[in-house]
């Protein structure tokens, strides 16, 4: 399967998802669509990590097309970004292709997600966890 | 209300879906991740298939199942399964599905050390997914824990990668396949891997990360080894995922695998199981059992439906 099947059919889940959430969320007040997923690389991480982080946070996933482990972890991220609406910015970070930031934060085990405040990283987890458990490190640490 | 939940989206998840959806059943599958086998570097005894990366095999049967109709919640972890009058719920952190009958293909997860350091270090040098890890390793020193076939393949595939590979197994033989050890045995006359036979890990040691594995040899009262490695990759086996199992009431086996029949039947009636969590197939716990099981539990829930709803 070639790397743009798979972005195809990750797409497509994250469709899907976004519909199922509209869906849930009709009869409430919703309000501006805020943004919540970016892809981030070696060229804009400063501006698009660091520098917006010290408007709102940021949560870094690090991740490659060969790691199973990644590919779990991110439907329940982009979930959880929609959900918060706004609270912090979800972004994706390709380890293959930018080594440079993951070696930067020493990147050892993917998926990593790290969260960045005022341009610095305040907390990490590596490896696949629970969505209550990610609930938790992000109100804990949002 | 579906005809068949499946709990799992491994290998044998997929297969009991494939079954399933062929048998016109409407299926849904809920998995929280892909399952050990697609961490696998490499398969090469699935027959049909020469090689293939594990991730893609999964994939693959991901697709086939997709395309006879089973649904595919991933990235969903079912919380609780329970009895809802004559039917099953299983309930997720933000959903619940109704079902006539259910199969669990839980799996099962990679075990851990125990050992001092072990928790501390995971993400700055102790990994248990050689796959997902081994670029970061690229002409480093890295040490394999573990003696069947996945220890074996995540030190060959490690080899590629690192500049030394050290395996560490507590016996002087190997569970893995024998094709495997003689693989291993060519890297070991090129240098690049080198074998610590008879010890176990003691503790590991580093500041900001992993810069020394203490090692103890097994029968020789305190013999000790530091090794220097940076990295630590962990193949020791695995334990069984049946707390779902256990909160239903499966009877499960002493070392917590569920205990099954011939059919993939267990001591509820409409609760099948297959895979790696089940005792079925001797205990094998390869992708071919695992597809077995899952075919067959897949027929078992079909007879099921149709004695008890025709």
């Amino acid at each position: 399967m070639t790397d743009w099947e798979l972005e195809r059919i990750r797409m497509k889940k994250y469709m899907e998802m976004l519909r199922k959430m509209e869906n849930k969320g009709k009869g409430e007040e919703r309000g501006v669509r805020k943004l919540v997923k970016v892809e981030v690389n070696d060229g804009n991480f400063e501006e698009e990590v660091i520098e917006r982080s010290k408007d709102i946070p940021v949560v870094v996933d690090f991740w490659a097309e060969w790691c199973m482990p990644c590919l779990a972890l991110a439907p329940v991220l982009e979930k959880l970004a929609k959900e918060y609406n706004g609270r912090f910015v979800l972004a994706k970070l390709n380890v293959d292709r930018n080594p440079q930031t993951a070696s930067r934060y020493g990147i050892m085990s993917i998926p990593t997600v790290i969260m960045f405040k005022n341009g610095k990283p305040v907390d990490s987890f590596v490896g696949v966890m629970p969505e209550p458990m990610i609930r938790e490190w992000l109100d804990r640490n949002l | 209300m579906y005809e068949v939940l499946i709990i799992g989206s491994g290998a044998a998840g997929l297969s009991a879906a494939i079954y399933s959806a062929r048998y016109n059943l409407s299926t849904i599958v809920l998995g929280k991740d892909f399952g050990l086998a697609s961490e696998a570097p490499i398969v090469e005894n699935y027959p049909g298939i020469r090689e293939i990366q594990g991730l893609k095999l999964i994939q693959e049967m991901q697709e086939q199942a997709k395309s006879l109709g089973a649904e595919l919640i991933l990235g969903e972890e079912v919380t609780r399964i329970k009895r809802e009058k004559k039917y099953w719920l299983a309930e997720t952190h933000s959903e619940k599905y109704l079902g006539k009958a259910v199969i669990i293909a839980t799996g099962s997860r990679k075990r851990k050390l125990g050992i001092k350091g072990e928790e501390e270090f995971v993400g700055r040098g102790v990994s248990y997914c050689a796959i997902c890890d081994a670029p970061f390793y690229r002409g480093k020193v890295v040490s394999v824990v573990g003696g069947g076939n996945s220890a074996l393949t995540s030190a060959i595939l490690l080899s590629e990668f690192a500049e030394k590979v050290y395996l560490i197994h507590r016996r002087t033989e190997f569970r893995a396949e024998p094709i495997l050890v003689d693989r291993l045995m060519n890297l070991k006359k090129e240098g690049r891997v080198e074998m610590k036979l008879g010890y176990i890990p003691r503790e590991i040691v580093g500041t900001d990360v992993v810069e020394y594995l203490h090692l103890k040899k097994v029968d020789e009262e305190g013999v000790e080894e530091k090794l220097k490695t940076e990295g630590i990759f962990v193949e020791i086996g695995e334990v069984p995922n049946s707390e779902l199992a256990r909160n239903l009431g499966l009877k499960l086996d002493e070392e917590g695998y569920i205990l099954v029949k011939e059919d993939m039947s267990t001591n509820l009636e409409g609760v099948f199981a297959a895979g790696d969590v089940t005792t079925g197939s001797n205990k094998l716990k390869q992708i071919i059992t695992a597809c077995a099981e899952g075919a067959i539990a897949a027929t078992s829930a079909y007879r099921y439906i149709t004695r008890k709803y025709q």
